[in-house]
């Protein structure tokens, strides 16, 4: 059983890399996997309130984006830069996908963007929430209240639209 | 005989266009129904003969100003009487009057002759779509808008969003949080 013992402890210190490792000790039999670090996993933040109690817990769930992923990209460079299009502000389904819900920009941790696009990207999806394509961060009122979509305030009650200056034209 | 008479009332008719100005710019919009104002679509246009056509104008209400020009571009105004000078910015001037902002568009890019006070009596402005049926049994054709109008991301189906391909998936150890947003339809289509 030492020798068993000495192999966990050596594992443990690869382990520092944070590499997902399952252990099945050999000789016994297990009807569960052991690892030696924390299994990752996508999680989500659920809140619940019954009478006077709050339960706030993460739950892990799978991504709904493992299928729908552009075959061609490589996962380690930046998706923009591959695929070499002329996104214009216009093109929200494209943007929306840089953006939180909250209307922040994704930090370049999670995108994998470079720093060329991701400024191309934070300019593009500023003039798509002027122009009211894309929603400006507005959080929920205490009520649970929708904002909402377009202010009646003077002149953000028109319509806006931006031109291509290098090509003058209005789209 | 009869066919040279109908030819001649053919080609020398006036016509009834409708454009719709829904989430159009009023300046490029302008330089289109001048065209059609005067009578340049016509291979016998001449600008002495008076053979330009009447325009009906829908949705001026719903106009489109490119970046800040709501804000920025001001109309000028003088009454001939000393201290009689004053300027609005065009924000304001649309709240008075819907229509006002593509009059003036139209009335500066047109010729400054004695002609052209005859051809803005031929364009009829509505903030609407409600048009009086008298002008609406004349129209015959419709002009083509000058802009592509954008689609908001509220307009697309939860189906476009989903099927659309993703460029990057979330990493390992990523956290969703409702805290400011409740889980919706509208928050779930960013993931």
């Amino acid at each position: 059983m030492t020798n068993y013992f000495k192999k966990l402890v050596y594992l443990g210190k690869q382990s520092q890399n944070f590499i997902q490792q399952r252990l099945v000790l050999p000789g016994l039999t297990l009807h569960r996997s052991i690892s030696l670090t924390t299994v990752k996993h996508l999680k989500e933040i659920r809140e619940e309130k019954k009478d006077n109690i709050t339960t706030i817990e993460g739950v892990e769930i799978e991504s709904k984006r493992t299928n729908k992923l552009l075959p061609s990209l490589h996962k380690g460079a930046c998706p923009l830069c591959q695929l070499n299009l002329d996104v214009k502000y216009t093109d929200v389904l494209i943007l929306s996908q840089f953006v939180s819900p909250h209307g922040q920009v994704l930090p370049r941790t999670v995108t994998n963007l470079c720093g060329y696009q991701h400024k191309k990207v934070e300019a593009l999806v500023r003039r798509a929430q002027d122009a009211g394509l894309l929603a400006h961060f507005q959080a929920d009122g205490e009520d649970g209240k929708k904002p909402e979509l377009r202010s009646n305030y003077k002149w953000k009650k028109n319509n806006i639209h931006f031109i291509d200056e290098k090509k003058y034209s209005h789209y | 005989m009869a066919h040279n008479r109908v030819l001649q009332w053919a080609t020398f008719a006036r016509s009834w266009w409708i454009y719709d100005a829904y989430h159009q710019c009023p300046f490029e919009s302008a330089k289109r129904l001048c065209i059609f104002l005067q009578g340049q679509h016509k291979p016998i246009y001449h600008p002495l003969s008076d053979i330009g056509d009447h325009v009906v104008v829908i949705n001026t209400k719903d106009i489109s100003m490119k970046n800040e020009y709501w804000r920025k571009w001001r109309f000028h105004h003088h009454t001939g009487y000393p201290g009689g000078y004053s300027q609005t910015s065009a924000w304001r001037l649309h709240d008075l009057d819907d229509t006002k902002i593509l009059h003036k568009a139209v009335y500066s890019r047109l010729p400054g002759n004695l002609l052209r006070r005859r051809m803005m009596r031929r364009l009829h402005l509505f903030p609407d779509t409600e048009v009086p049926d008298d002008i609406l049994q004349n129209v015959t054709d419709q002009i083509r808008q000058v802009q592509l109008i954008p689609k908001p991301i509220h307009k697309y189906s939860k189906e476009d969003i989903d099927n659309f391909p993703k460029l990057f998936d979330w990493p390992e150890e990523y956290v969703i949080d409702y805290s400011k947003k409740k889980k919706d339809e509208d928050t779930e289509k960013y993931f």
